[in-house]
């Protein structure tokens, strides 16, 4: 049996989202991560004092805590090179005509203030370490709704609850990037949607780096009173440089009883990213977390949203898709703890490695002895396009009750000759089959996302699928 | 070898994961003071002791499931004179008898070369041991071997029990374990499928109760073409028993045309037990298929409903289920007089 000729296919430009300004005009602080640098960064916030006291515990236990022995390499990131704080020089604003002309700029070259005109609730768009414009819409806000940038919330009304909740969930001990969060984070959102409030259109957070050499830390904080239901994207992108960028954000989600949140997030960030985030939800009776995530960009990306099922009833769902292009080692999946009764659990994965990328799917379930008549299935596929990838598959579940009800599968395979040859019958280019062909393996999370989402993930697709064929 | 405090480490995850899982690897006690495995044969030929350097240097290069720390234990009580390896050609039938007695640590290594174009069985009935056990399997171009192991451990302390294998071109190796531990087993077979068209089957089977432990890493490494491998285990867990599966399937890029499959079956009856799955499939090769499924629960009340609906009692429904589970495994075996004996061996169990 002969072995079979391979079709090469080139990556192209991502002009639409590589593009960047001049950040010479920004405030830095000094590159690296002394309790100097942190100090500096807590009197630049105006940190009320439990704040500052998290900081530098935080930065104690980074110092003290060891990098993980197992996932991709990231000897490649120097914190001593990292910028951990670039401010525009400019305040957040509440109108896109006030935001600076280039930030502006690059907003609507992204879309954003169009999406928040369409179909958005509210917008929040962060520019390197700080946010730039936040916005909600004055009928959302008549309900109670909060969202508002983290900082502010911090010193108002809702600074009690913040700070019961602030890295409760995802504590600095949890890793060493967590930990570093914990020292230099800045930015992000605070959201709290009072008792059975159901917030029919999305609230949405953009975040853009675009200082080379700069870590981005935003924090995301959404609290879900009993009954309330919440639909919330992300975006995120930044400019290709030569040099490491770091993204380790935080995103902590307290699903209340009864509510539902729905997090989406398109992670579309550059080849030169190293994205080391933490997201992390606890759900209480009947609350229900939904998952819909879209990995294409970073050069090494560690990511695995934790579920915490808390109350009986509570649910998850995960969808999400992995893309691993040329250059790319993005170590993505997803936790789930099942720690009350008849708690449900339903992942649906997919993941693409191409042009020599590297694509881990990693898991873990815990079914704890509390979780009597629960169940979890998970279903992870992956594809692998060429013979120069890599693809790997690890998962782990702990099973500690007899009654429950645990499934998993999960293939591996490449993209069947009979259906490229079915579709070049028709008239198809080889090149366009292939694409369409991903896309439909993709489609598990496109037909989860609000419309335009699927639109730009399915172009983000094509982007890594087309190109000169040799 | 990392020996320390008398521990060594044993199936190490092909590819770790989070270290709060505690499913990367095992530490296990190793003791001083072995005694010599003596490996009765019941029908065949005897595996007779082996000196010749050059046949121990080729089977040790062989990789083993439970890993390299296990091949130096042997390397160094072999250089001690405290084990010799055993080896056998196979060919027909060949029934060995591993018993231990009492306390004693014993250390046993065979050598089992299956030549050119040779079918064998060879079943290995270990009963009452502790102490360390390796297996090499070496086939050669178009041979076909089973192997059998029927395991019950020692009350007293732990078995490990490791296999590792390379198959040549056109080879079968099907490995067929039932394991029913009085106290902890170790177990763990690498199955180098290097030869084109080579294939791998492994059926494991287990019956764990009280505080048993099974700690088990499975690994089909495919670097040739057109291979193939199955790995099924099929179990039922009761008491306070604990036990962690690692099953990979391993593409390595080349093996173009390879299939793994790989699947688990656990049957939970009982609070406290402590299930772990790891099911891996590691590819850097396109032209390959890879499938894993596991399931993992509580028996179903509806097939509980209609055994107790013919008249037996709910406990008694539950060992049938718990049965089952074991012999999926055993149901492999292709000799029909130790398949029996085997049944037989589970039915008195209860």
């Amino acid at each position: 049996m002969s072995d079979r000729e391979k079709t090469f296919v080139d990556d192209i430009d991502r002009e639409l989202y590589d593009f960047r300004f001049d950040s010479t005009d920004s405030y830095r602080l000094e590159s690296g991560l002394t309790e100097e640098i942190v100090r500096q960064l807590s009197k630049e916030k105006n940190d009320p004092g439990w704040m500052l006291e998290l900081r530098l515990k935080a930065l104690d236990i980074y110092n003290k805590t060891k990098m993980v022995e197992w996932g991709p390499d990231i000897s490649g990131l120097d914190m001593d090179k990292i910028d951990t704080y670039v401010r525009s020089n400019t305040t957040m604003k509440g109108k896109w005509s006030e935001v600076p002309e280039e930030i502006k700029e690059t907003f609507e070259r992204l879309g954003i203030p169009q999406a928040e005109r369409e179909s958005l609730a509210g917008v929040g768009a962060q520019y390197d370490s700080e946010l730039v414009y936040h916005n909600i819409r004055e009928d959302v806000k008549k309900l109670g709704v909060v969202y508002t940038d983290l900082e502010s919330a911090m010193h108002g009304e809702y600074e009690q609850m913040i700070k019961d909740h602030f890295m409760k969930l995802v504590p600095p001990t949890d890793h060493k990037f967590a930990a570093l969060h914990g020292a230099v984070w800045s930015g992000g959102s605070f959201v709290y949607v009072p008792k059975g409030v159901k917030v029919e259109i999305p609230l949405q957070s953009y975040f853009r780096l675009n200082a080379p050499g700069a870590g981005q830390f935003e924090h995301t904080l959404i609290i879900l009173d009993e009954g309330a239901d919440l639909h919330f994207i992300e975006g995120c992108s930044a400019p290709k440089y030569n040099v490491a960028n770091l993204h380790a954000g935080c995103v902590e989600l307290f699903v209340g009883k009864n509510a539902k949140l729905r997090y989406s997030t398109i992670e579309n960030w550059s080849k030169n990213m190293y994205n080391l985030n933490t997201k992390r939800a606890i759900c209480d009776e009947g609350g229900k977390i939904e998952w819909v995530s879209g990995s294409f960009g970073s050069h090494v990306s560690y990511l695995y949203p934790m579920s915490i099922l808390n109350g009986k009833g509570s649910s998850c769902e995960f969808t999400g898709i992995t893309f691993a292009g040329k250059g790319q080692n993005l170590d993505t999946g997803l936790k789930v703890v099942h720690n009350a009764p008849e708690t449900s659990s339903v992942v649906s994965t997919r993941s693409i490695s191409k042009s020599g990328g590297i694509s881990t799917f990693r898991s873990a379930v815990t079914i704890m002895p509390a979780a009597k008549k629960s169940r979890s299935t998970v279903s992870c596929q992956s594809l692998m396009v060429d013979d120069i990838s890599r693809s790997d598959t690890i998962p782990a579940m702990d099973i500690r009750t007899p009654d429950a009800d645990v499934g998993h599968e999960a293939t591996i395979g490449r993209i069947s000759d009979d259906a490229v040859f079915y579709m070049m019958s028709r008239g198809i280019s080889e090149e366009d089959a292939r694409a369409m062909i991903v896309s439909g393996f993709a489609e598990n999370v496109s037909k989860e996302l609000p419309l335009e989402y699927a639109v730009e993930m399915n172009n983000l697709i094509r982007l890594e699928m087309k190109g000169s064929i040799g | 070898m990392q020996m320390d405090n008398g521990m060594i480490t044993v199936n190490n995850l092909p590819a770790p994961t989070w270290e709060k899982l505690k499913v990367n690897r095992a530490a296990v006690s190793v003791c001083t003071d072995y005694k010599e495995a003596s490996m009765v044969c019941k029908a065949g030929d005897d595996p007779a002791v082996t000196d010749d350097a050059g046949t121990i240097e080729s089977f040790s290069a062989i990789k083993t499931g439970m890993g390299d720390e296990v091949s130096s234990l042997f390397g160094r009580l072999q250089s001690e004179g405290k084990v010799s390896p055993r080896l056998l050609t196979a060919s027909g039938k060949t029934v060995l008898k591993i018993e231990g007695k009492g306390a004693e640590s014993l250390a046993g290594r065979l050598l089992i070369d299956v030549p050119e174009g040779k079918k064998a069985t060879v079943i290995m009935d270990i009963s009452g041991a502790a102490g360390v056990l390796q297996t090499l399997v070496r086939s050669g171009k178009d041979s076909d071997l089973e192997l059998i192991q029927v395991i019950r451990s020692s009350e007293d302390k732990d078995l490990l029990n490791d296999i590792g294998s390379e198959g040549s071109e056109g080879s079968a190796f099907k490995l067929v374990q039932v394991f029913m531990p009085e106290k902890s087993i170790y177990a763990g077979c690498k199955a180098l499928l290097s030869g084109r068209g080579s294939r791998y089957e492994a059926y494991i089977g287990y019956d764990l109760d009280g505080s048993d432990v099974l700690d088990m890493n499975y690994h089909a490494v495919h670097t040739g073409k057109d291979t193939e491998s199955m790995m099924n285990a099929s179990g039922a867990l009761s008491g306070r028993s604990e036990k962690t599966f690692r099953g990979t399937i391993d593409f390595i890029r080349g093996a173009k045309r390879a299939v793994g499959n790989e699947t688990e079956d656990v049957l939970i009856l009982d609070e406290g037990v402590i299930n772990k799955t790891v099911p891996l499939i590691l590819c850097e090769e396109e032209d390959v298929e890879g499938n894993h499924g596991a399931s993992i629960g509580m028996p179903d009340e509806e097939t509980l409903f209609y055994l107790m609906s013919r008249g037996i009692s709910r406990e008694e429904a539950l060992a049938v289920l718990r049965r089952s589970k074991i012999s999926n495994a055993v149901m492999n075996i292709s000799d029909e007089e130790y398949r029996n004996e085997i049944m037989g061996l589970i039915y008195d169990r209860d």
